[in-house]
């Protein structure tokens, strides 16, 4: 049975005449990542920070770990960790003052558990700095332990990668992976880069205008939903003819895409043999990420 | 709620303004020692501790000034420096952490005040030494007065800063205005006290002076009473706290 660690119940969020949320419901499970896709203002921060209660939602209900956020907000956010934009801290207090000063705000942690966390992100030589002297990838990595910290169960950001070069993005993602794995944290993270959402997620939900349009199955042992099998004959007519009365098939000029599982794919497979028509090669296609952003979001770009 | 306490103690106290803070008290009130030791010269008078403790209290208004400062950035640097997203997102509400930063804006106007005290005590000790004290009871009384009433103002303005804070999230608008609105009030209020207004005697600063109050003197506007000035005084502070609150508890943090 896997555990809910975030459920966010039929959120809205409506500001004077217009509405930022529409009716949102998702569910992050223990050591999930789930990305959240949308373009620049399609309503990712305003859900995030809703999360947070940086922002109070206007209708719906959203529980942290079996705490209703609203009811039971100090319990409700033990168990949230998050870095809200690029991270901000008192620039003229020193890496480790900033950390002990959210430490402060946590019970229970202790010196040892402050210096595990420098180590892990990888800040010992700089943390007796002042802030104001780390560059942007430093900061960071200090956004990440202030994060840590407190071990929570829902780590949540906010794009993340902001104004990282490619090296830092590629190096950050490996922290949260390695965090996943090692902590056992789930993670929401909110971001307009398909490749970073892409690379990293599970499970993403696509986000547009306040509304969450769709969620995409990423991880490896996903149903095989939106997929289709390419298969390279020697007589598309033919081959095409034989199967649509079955299978929903299109036909190209020198293959025939077949809307099928892969449990399904010998049969046909033997089908096309029978008949006599030569198979060069059978090719799954998956539905990227990119093909459903594209199909979920197509035809509202009215600007 | 000491932990929250105890770190905006750390963040306050690291401020480079801090420092400059009491560096300038001191210089301020040694400035005040200097002048009056020259007029004192030239005079040809024997002044005492105390007579420089009282020439000092006169100048109580820049302790103000630095607590204003202070009252006004309370809330409003953590949204411009953007802390605000990080320090509310942790097992504290809201009101806690509100009331955190208020007990320590009167804390750290209380180390201002004694700060104040201390140097002139200090530059007195040094200057003016402790000869003639004998017969100096009513003075001793006057500047303890003067004091009790500065920092009654003080207490009351850096609270409507606060308020500003929370309110426009913009620490220089908060302390400025604080600011003007402490000098330009007062010269209202004994304007409107030169005209007899009747109304005069619900303005905040015709009640923070208590000194008005004792044997022979004559009260800023008439019928006013000790019970009176305090209703007046506890009315502005909640209200003053009800906007500070309402502010910071109620609207979301949206940039």
């Amino acid at each position: 049975m896997t555990e809910t660690v975030l459920q966010v119940d039929h959120v809205s969020k409506v500001i004077g005449k217009k509405t930022i949320l529409h009716d949102v419901s998702l569910s992050v499970e223990r050591g999930e990542i789930f990305g959240l896709l949308g373009p620049n203002g399609s309503g990712k921060t305003t859900l995030i920070r809703t999360v947070v209660g940086l922002i109070k939602e206007t209708e719906g209900t959203i529980t942290v770990n079996g705490f209703p956020l609203k009811e039971q907000f100090t319990s409700a956010m033990k168990s949230i960790g998050a870095i809200i934009e690029n991270p901000e801290f008192y620039d003229y207090l020193t890496g480790y003052q900033n950390l002990k000063h959210f430490a402060n705000m946590h019970e229970g942690i202790t010196s040892e558990r402050l210096d595990e966390v420098i180590a892990l992100v990888k800040l010992e030589n700089s943390i007796h700095a002042k802030v104001k002297t780390y560059s942007l990838g430093m900061r960071q990595r200090l956004g990440v332990a202030q994060a840590i910290l407190h071990k929570p169960a829902l780590l949540l950001l906010d794009e993340p990668t902001n104004g990282l070069d490619p090296a830092g993005m590629r190096e950050f993602r490996t922290y949260l992976q390695t965090l996943c794995r090692e902590e056992g944290i789930s993670i929401l993270i909110a971001s307009h880069l398909l490749k970073e959402v892409e690379a990293l997620c599970d499970r993403v939900g696509i986000i547009q205008d306040g509304e969450l349009k769709a969620i995409q199955d990423l991880s490896p042992n996903r149903q095989d939903q939106g997929m289709y099998v390419e298969f390279e004959v020697s007589d598309a007519q033919k081959a095409a003819d034989l199967l649509s009365q079955e299978f929903e098939v299109t036909m190209r000029s020198h293959s025939i895409d077949v809307a099928i599982v892969k449990e399904q794919i010998p049969a046909v497979n033997k089908k096309l043999v029978d008949s006599n028509i030569l198979v060069y090669r059978i090719t799954p296609v998956y539905e990227t990420l990119e093909d459903s952003f594209m199909s979920v979001t197509e035809g509202e770009h009215h600007a | 709620m000491l932990k929250l306490i105890q770190n905006e103690h750390m963040k306050w106290f690291h401020k480079r303004s801090t420092k400059v803070t009491f560096i300038t008290i001191g210089i301020l009130t040694l400035c005040m020692a200097l002048l009056m030791k020259k007029v004192a010269n030239s005079a040809g008078t024997e002044d005492n501790i105390l007579n420089f403790l009282s020439f000092s209290s006169g100048m109580l208004i820049l302790v103000q000034f630095f607590a204003l400062a202070v009252g006004g950035s309370m809330v409003a640097k953590e949204f411009e420096a953007g802390t605000i997203k990080l320090l509310l997102i942790r097992p504290a509400r809201r009101s806690t952490i509100l009331a955190s930063k208020y007990l320590t804006l009167i804390l750290i106007s209380l180390y201002y005040l004694l700060s104040y005290l201390l140097f002139s005590f200090v530059w007195g000790a040094l200057f003016f030494g402790f000869t003639s004290l004998e017969g100096d009871a009513q003075l001793l009384k006057n500047i303890t007065l003067t004091y009790d009433s500065a920092y009654m103002e003080t207490f009351m303005m850096m609270t409507f800063a606060f308020m500003l804070s929370s309110l426009f999230r913009n620490s220089a608008l908060a302390s400025s205005l604080a600011i003007v609105v402490s000098i330009g009030a007062k010269a209202v209020t004994g304007l409107v006290s030169e005209f007899g207004l009747w109304w005069g005697k619900f303005l905040l600063f015709a009640n923070t002076n208590f000194v008005q109050y004792m044997d022979g003197m004559k009260t800023m506007f008439d019928g006013m009473t000790i019970p009176f000035s305090i209703f007046v005084l506890v009315a502005h502070f909640v209200f003053f706290m009800g906007v500070a609150w309402a502010a910071f508890l109620k609207r979301d943090v949206a940039n």
